[in-house]
């Protein structure tokens, strides 16, 4: 994706960063927020269960945040 | 690669020992469930909210929201793409109704901060690679720069609070609400008011059913204390066919817990309406008996003592039409319809407000703190620092968010992390599977489909707030 900007000095070719393409994608990819939690332990409802979802789903985070992240940072230039 | 699965690792395996001290904590029955539900209330009543402050004003600008509109749009689509996956996962697993929402939510709103920046954080030099590969130059001070780590991740950083403003808001409105049904009584399980329960067995059942019934507009159990008096506006205002049913309030009161019948039900509203929604967590907020109750006795009138201290001036329309009577019995209510129109203006604005948690309220004071460069650069930028004893206590008590909240998650999960009979093996691998592994499939394709819409924003200046010294000097 390029465009064209005039800036002060002379016409620069430009991308998108790919900081904000790596954020888009990361956010797609965490495990469940755990501000849940204290949404469901305030209320206390289901709030065992909750923890229990949040428990496993960080611990396999770090293998598939692994595998993601990876695929992400391979993804980003072809995008 | 090593990086990745390093800082991937690190992030969670934090959280796993963070939540592990909680429940140590709770075997050593240090924290229990009761303190840790009050916990929470203080984590979404103060807490998130000097978070988000402090987090969100520094990173905002007009700039950032109008170029980056793409981060919370995009958000947005993974919620409901996640919706949709939940919905799903639901039917497949076939789990009980009640466990609908639980589903749908858990596949849907996913951590937006904390993990993000643990990640950027650790790829920001080979997010600075890539720019320099593929040809992206930030631009300070009207010139292509090449670009470094440290600017990758100062970018990196505001990209993720812009994202946390929505998810934010989000958050603690729909989500809120959407979450925990209308009618379910928090204490109910083994929540810390089991013992209130005991100690009060008639009104404090009685009442709580019966406001979560009717509670319409304001289905947000848990209010602000600012919000409570909506309830006596509405009541006053709009109830006056009911006025006629106060005399007999003393006797209702001592009405045993089996359901009561409607007219029953709207006796004690009634008297609620003179005195607080059954708020049953915001008990810190709780305050001294006010004027009108000041001739009741205590054992009759045990739920009116607990009138939250709201502003004066509501308190005094409250109690205008409702003069301290010499015994409870002859209460005589006299609401005139005179203060109407004010009145229902009144409550429509409590209505909206009550619509909205403490942490959406922080968001959005934020984000309008944030916008105002002048405000932004006083409390944030200015080198003369004259609010730093404010924003660094906000930043002492913002840094408290994760272990306190990470402590009461341990807690919850103090018996052991095995799937209850709510929430099946199949059900959490569905979920996991869902969140972590199909949703971010969804994620590259959103972004190919963008990038093949060319919507993708250019980057065309930099996102790092610059102090903005001739607003300032102009005011």
């Amino acid at each position: 994706v390029n465009g064209l900007f005039l800036t002060d000095l002379s016409v620069v070719c430009m991308h998108t960063d790919p900081m904000l393409r790596l954020v888009l994608l990361v956010q797609s990819a965490t495990p469940t927020a755990i501000n849940l939690s204290v949404i469901t332990t305030m209320h206390n409802y289901l709030a065992k269960e909750m923890a229990t979802v949040l428990f496993y789903q960080y611990l396999l985070a770090i293998v598939s945040l692994t595998i993601n992240v990876s695929l992400f940072l391979y993804a980003i230039p072809l995008l | 690669m090593e990086q990745i699965i390093w800082a991937s690792a690190q992030a969670s395996i934090k959280i796993t020992v963070m939540g592990g001290c909680g429940a140590a904590l709770s075997r050593l029955s240090l924290l229990d469930k009761p303190t840790s539900s009050r916990i929470s209330r203080l984590l979404a009543s103060f807490l998130i909210p000097c978070m988000l402050f402090v987090s969100i004003t520094p990173n905002m600008s007009w700039q950032n929201l109008v170029v980056y509109w793409l981060l919370p749009v995009a958000l947005l689509v993974y919620t409901l793409v996640g919706i949709v996956c939940g919905f799903v996962v639901a039917l497949l697993a076939n789990v009980d109704r009640d466990m609908y929402r639980f589903v749908v939510i858990a596949c849907s709103f996913g951590n937006t901060t904390s993990l993000p920046l643990a990640l950027i954080t650790s790829l920001a030099v080979t997010s600075a690679n890539l720019s320099n590969t593929m040809g992206f130059y930030p631009i300070k001070d009207g010139l292509p720069i090449e670009d470094t780590p440290e600017q990758s991740l100062a970018r990196g950083v505001a990209y993720v609070f812009i994202v946390l403003l929505v998810a934010t808001l989000t958050r603690w409105t729909f989500l809120y609400r959407f979450l925990v049904p209308a009618n379910h009584n928090p204490d109910a399980p083994d929540g810390p008011a089991a013992q209130k329960l005991v100690a009060n067995p008639g009104d404090e059942v009685e009442l709580r059913d019966v406001v979560d019934d009717t509670d319409e507009q304001c289905g947000s159990i848990y209010n602000d204390r600012n919000m409570i008096t909506n309830y006596c506006l509405d009541d006053l205002s709009d109830d006056e066919q009911d006025d006629e049913q106060f005399v007999d309030q003393p006797k209702l009161h001592q009405l045993p817990t089996a359901p009561a019948n409607r007219h029953d039900a709207d006796n004690i509203i009634l008297e609620l309406g003179s005195g607080r929604p059954v708020s049953h967590i915001d008990r810190p907020f709780i305050a001294p008996v006010t004027v009108a109750d000041t001739s009741r006795t205590p054992p009759t009138y045990s739920l009116k003592q607990q009138h939250p201290t709201t502003d004066n001036t509501t308190q005094l329309q409250l109690q205008s039409p409702l003069p301290p009577s010499p015994t409870p019995s002859s209460t005589t209510p006299t609401a005139t319809p005179t203060t109407s129109r004010t009145m229902r203006v009144l409550v429509a604005i409590k209505n909206f407000i009550c619509g909205i948690e403490v942490p959406a309220w922080a968001a959005l004071v934020s984000v309008i703190c944030g916008l105002i460069p002048s405000v932004r650069y006083i409390l944030f930028e200015s080198p003369a620092g004259y609010f730093k004893f404010f924003t660094d206590a906000l930043t002492a008590f913002g840094d408290s968010v994760v272990p306190m909240t990470l402590l009461t998650l341990g807690v919850s999960m103090s018996e052991g992390p095995k799937p209850t009979a709510k929430l099946g093996l199949c059900t959490t691998l569905l979920i996991l599977v869902t969140r972590l592994f199909v949703i971010p499939l969804f994620g590259i394709l959103f972004l190919y489909l963008l990038g093949l819409a060319s919507m993708l924003p250019l980057g065309l200046s930099s996102l790092i707030n610059q102090p903005e010294h001739g607003d300032v000097l102009s005011l």
